[in-house]
């Protein structure tokens, strides 16, 4: 049996489970089982003299039929294969930690003004993660100068760079990256951008200083160098460095 | 104290039937050794009279939750006449089952037979 009814049944009987099954969505393997099952269970019927009508009103709607059975088959195969359960779990936990980051990305940035490292820290404060806000305050001081009212310099640029010392994305911005940019091609847009961005801090000009007040103007686009660009356990390890040395 | 519950003439509410339609298959295995879907229907259905009627739609999901609880065993065998037909029947968890079930229940009769919902006899 291929996964459709017993070619001995009459033909009422025959589109009943095949209606079922249909609304049960189950494997291939799963469908045959179960269809001869059914099937058995009308001959069965048939054969003690029952009435066919009556069988099939005891049947029951193939809609409503099909999603129990479609439900409790699947019960059953996860019953069967624990490894499958276990996967399913781990993927439902991944799933629900990703769609809450995104969320938390996307739906709860913070208001701000960059105007300095102080401002930028303070509009974070109450509204970022403690390791986000950590990260992105030493980015900001890092990329920022003293002395210079705090704007944003191709030397402090540069500075970072040369601290950071690597341009492969860290495990954390891999883990990162999907959740800012669910789209591949705009995850791409942004590292050439950040990269003919490091071109014009090369040799600071008008169009660096133009590039980079558009950047601090731009919240989502300052996120998304945060996003590529920041290994987090080095920037933590900074951060404790700098304490120590206070 | 020895209490019955009177045979209703209607079907049972889906929520007794949820909680009868397991002990009863469970029941009726032990006794038997092993059914299958079609006998279990109508041993249900005549044993019950008509109270624990269920179609295909209610009896199946049944069994193959039961499987998954890892309460029955089930094993396609053909008949002498050539059909095939697949067997249920209980595992020493499934029959632990049964008698935790045979407490509830007592339990319960005996509530509702205290409380006067049910007609004591043999008193």
């Amino acid at each position: 049996m291929n996964g459709t009814p017993d070619a001995g049944l009459p033909a009422q009987a025959s589109e009943r489970i095949a209606a079922s099954l249909e609304a049960a969505r189950l494997p291939r393997r799963d469908r045959e089982e179960v269809a001869a099952e059914l099937a058995a269970h009308l001959e069965d019927g048939i054969a003690s003299g029952r009435d066919l009508d009556e069988l099939l009103r005891a049947f029951g709607e193939p809609a409503r039929a099909g999603a129990l059975i479609g439900r409790s088959i699947r019960r059953r195969r996860r019953a069967r294969h624990p490894a499958l359960r276990a996967l399913q779990a781990f993927t439902l936990g991944i799933g629900i930690v990703y769609v809450g980051l995104f969320a938390r990305l996307h739906a709860r940035a913070p208001e701000r003004t960059w105007d300095s490292p102080a401002a930028a820290a303070a509009a974070w404060r109450g509204s970022a993660w403690e390791s986000e806000r950590a990260a992105f305050e030493t980015v900001l001081a890092s990329m920022y100068t003293e002395g210079e009212d705090g704007r944003l310099t191709a030397a402090g640029l540069r500075a970072f760079q040369a601290w950071k010392g690597k341009t492969a994305p860290s495990l954390w911005s891999v883990a990162l990256e999907p959740a800012y940019f669910p789209n591949a091609a705009r995850r791409g847009e942004a590292r050439l951008e950040f990269e003919r961005f490091l071109r014009l801090a090369e040799d600071p000009g008008p169009a660096f200083e133009a590039e980079r007040d558009a950047l601090l103007a731009d919240r989502s686009r300052a996120l998304r160098f945060v996003a590529l660009q920041i290994p987090l356990d080095r920037l933590a390890a900074a951060r404790a460095d700098s304490r120590r040395t206070r | 104290m020895k209490t019955v519950i009177r045979p209703s003439a209607a079907r049972a509410e889906r929520e007794l039937m949820r909680g009868a339609g397991p002990a009863a298959v469970l029941a009726l295995l032990e006794r038997r050794g092993e059914m299958y879907g079609y006998e279990l229907v109508s041993a249900l259905a005549s044993g019950s009279s008509g109270t624990l009627d269920m179609g295909q739609a209610t009896l199946y999901p049944m069994l193959y939750n039961l499987e998954a609880k890892g309460l029955l065993k089930a094993a396609w065998r053909e008949t002498p006449g050539g059909r095939r037909r697949k067997y249920y029947e209980l595992t020493p968890a499934g029959r632990r089952r049964l008698a935790a079930h045979r407490r509830q229940w007592r339990d319960v009769t005996r509530a509702l037979a205290s409380l006067g919902v049910l007609e004591r006899i043999g008193r």
